[in-house]
This record gives structure tokens, sequence and C-alpha cells, in this order.
């Protein structure tokens, strides 16, 4: 995915104002799927900064690290894997290791990895208390697939594109904190009852 | 309703215009994210529109930076208050938010773009809740009209979610 992203701030604040209230996610987990991007990162941050353990899944540990790196500065419990072992296995470790996944956030994967761990996770037994959803990041040209039919649990999905918001309404490039914030939103329980709705993120229509 | 969202709103003022349940739960919500609300009437007027923001700003005492409009599938480009808005917006050197609430299965893209523009950034919630439903899906809707009205949404422009997959059945979002 592309990273040229430049860092202007939105209006009047920036990424280290946290969106949401401290702790909202103290019990919570969250597993990210990424090359270990700035995108990513900057998802890593939105959770492990107001409470949110990490569990970060990569092409290969370094990739995974990166995010992982993430949750640790914020002091958070953490892990990281490569997404070539097997999705349940590593479903089960995670849970072991930092709890049972929450939330399951997927940035620019590829669809088969995809496909497998929603496999996974949809087989991963949950308390029917516990709120349990998958957030979808891609680019705005890609099909939806893999997120069509129902599930055990929530999916909403992002298109997003933070470099054309330049030439767009908004006259900037988005910040990757803004995606931060939109995936934490999803995952939040404010939006819980929100579910199978893809929002644009990609500053506006020319 | 007892639960409110954080505060995503730097105490803007909001004006509401529409009925119904799902109306008057995202006033709610936005009023408990930080906004002061007022209330416009439904008009095809231009010049009313305006009036009723400047009305809303010199009650407030702040200027108006969101309109949530809700026409009940009538008016979805808010043909009145769009224009009413954007001249407030020019002439204060402001930049504002315009969301609008409409049923499930309301088209609200041409209305998008039509209301978006370089100091307006216009979004939309198409829901079978606009104008009634269980609390639940009522606090959802105010929550997600909170989050696309504040700054942390401010890239999103022309966004039209709605808030579960009984909205998306209908074909649109």
């Amino acid at each position: 995915m592309s990273e040229h992203v430049l860092k202007l701030d939105p209006p009047a604040f920036g990424p280290d104002r946290n969106f949401l209230p401290d702790a909202v996610f103290s019990e919570d987990v969250v597993m990210i799927l990424s090359d270990g991007s700035e995108s990513a990162q900057a998802i890593a941050d939105a959770f492990a900064s107001v409470g949110a353990s990490v569990a970060a899944v990569g092409p290969d540990l370094p990739a995974a690290k990166r995010v992982s790196g993430i949750a640790a500065g914020h002091g958070r419990k953490s892990l990281e894997a490569a997404w070539a072992a097997d999705p349940s296995s590593l479903l089960r470790k995670a849970a072991g290791d930092l709890g049972p996944i929450n939330h399951m956030v997927s940035v620019n994967v590829d669809d088969k990895v995809l496909s497998a761990f929603l496999k996974a996770f949809e087989g991963v037994p949950s308390d029917p208390g516990m709120m349990r959803n998958c957030v979808i990041i891609s680019s705005p040209s890609k099909s939806d697939q893999v997120t069509n039919g129902t599930r055990q649990f929530r999916i909403n999905h992002i298109e997003v594109d933070l470099c054309r918001g330049a030439e767009g309404l908004v006259g900037r490039a988005g910040g990757t904190f803004e995606l931060g914030w939109a995936v934490a939103f999803f995952c939040s329980p404010y939006a819980r009852e929100i579910d199978g709705q893809r929002l644009r993120l990609d500053g506006g229509m020319v | 309703m007892s639960r409110t969202v954080p505060s995503w709103l730097d105490d803007p003022v909001c004006v509401v215009v529409g009925h119904g349940d799902g109306v008057e739960a995202a006033a709610h919500e936005l009023a408990a994210a930080g906004a002061t609300i007022a209330r416009g009437p439904i008009t095809s007027d231009p010049a009313a529109a305006l009036g009723a923001i400047e009305a809303a700003e010199k009650a407030a005492r702040d200027p108006v930076t969101i309109v949530l409009h809700a026409s009940g599938g009538q008016d979805v480009a808010a043909t009145a208050y769009g224009k009413a808005f954007t001249v407030y917006l020019e002439n204060r050197e402001l930049n504002g938010a315009f969301l609008l609430l409409e049923p499930a299965g309301t088209d609200a893209r041409q209305a998008l773009v039509e209301l978006s523009g370089p100091r307006l950034r216009a979004n939309a919630i198409a829901t079978n809740y606009a104008y009634g439903g269980p609390l639940k899906k009522l606090r959802a809707l105010g929550a997600l009209a909170a989050y696309l009205a504040s700054d942390y949404a401010a890239y999103v422009y022309g966004a039209c979610l709605g808030v579960d997959r009984s909205d998306s059945q209908q074909g649109h979002p």
C-alpha cells in the first residue's frame, strides 16, 4: 500500500488527543492483520492508547513487531506472529496470552489470508455478551467478496485513500490517525449496533 | 437515554431540522457530545433557513457549525438549508458539517455532491431507524451522527452510512 501520507492535522487537534475515553478498551484485545504499515501502527495506537492489548499478525515477525511495538509503548500487553501460522492456533495462543480476541482489524490484507482468519475468528466460542467485531480496511476499488454473508460478529468496511484528499474538497492528505479513529469508532461500545456498513475515508469528491 | 457519547464536539452550535425519534436521538447524542442544539423549521426557502441559522447563532452567542437535516425523503438535498448554510459559512469564513438523516433506501449521493464544498463537509445516514426503533439502535444512530459531525471525522466527506444490515439490504448505502 502507499504510505506517502503527509502528516497534516485535521482542524484543531492531532493524534495526541484521545478519541475515546481512557480505558474504554481496557478489557479488550484487538488482532491487527497488516504488513506493519503506518496505518496499522496508527490503528494500534488508537486502541492501545485507551487500554487495549494488541496481537499483531504480519507477513513476517518484523512487520508484526512494528505494530505490536506501539502497544508495548503504551504499556499494554502484546504479541506478534506471522500469518503463515495456523489462524486457529494463533487465536488460541492470543487468547491464552492476552485474552479472547474482541476485535479483528485487517489492513489491506490479501483476501486469502483474511478469509482464513475470519473463518478461525468465527469458530472461536465466545460469551453471549461479548462484543466481537471486525473492520476490513481496503482501497476504494477493492471488491467485498470476503465480507459478504452472515457472520457471528459485526463486520464493517472502510474504504481508505489517505492521498486523494489533497486533490479533493478537504484539500489535504489524510492522517493515519484519522483512520485509527474511524476503526476505533466502529469497534467502540458506542457503535456496537453498527453492522454491515461501508465508510469512505478519502477526503471527499471533487 | 442515560448513556452518552464521549465529548467529541468542542461546544459547536447545531441546528436540527426535522422530526422523529431518530432525529431526537441524534440531537440528544450531539448535545451529549458537546453541541448546543437549536431547532430550525422545515422550509424550502433559503432566506427562512438562513434566518433560522442566524437566530440560532444569536441565541447561542456562538456561530453555527453543524446542521442536522431530516426531510423524510421529501428534500434529500436539503436545498434551502444547504444554500443558506454555505452562504452563512462563507460570510463568516468558517467551516461546517452538514448531516443528512433520511430513511433507508434514500440515495443521498447526488445530494452530498451538491452540498459538499470547501467549507462544508456533508455526510448522510440513511436508516430504517430515522423515525423510530429500539433504543439501542437509536443510540447507535446518535453516536454515528456525533462521530460524523465531529472533527475526528474531518477527513470523511460524502459518506452515506446506515446503522445495521437491514439498512444495507435495501440497496443503499
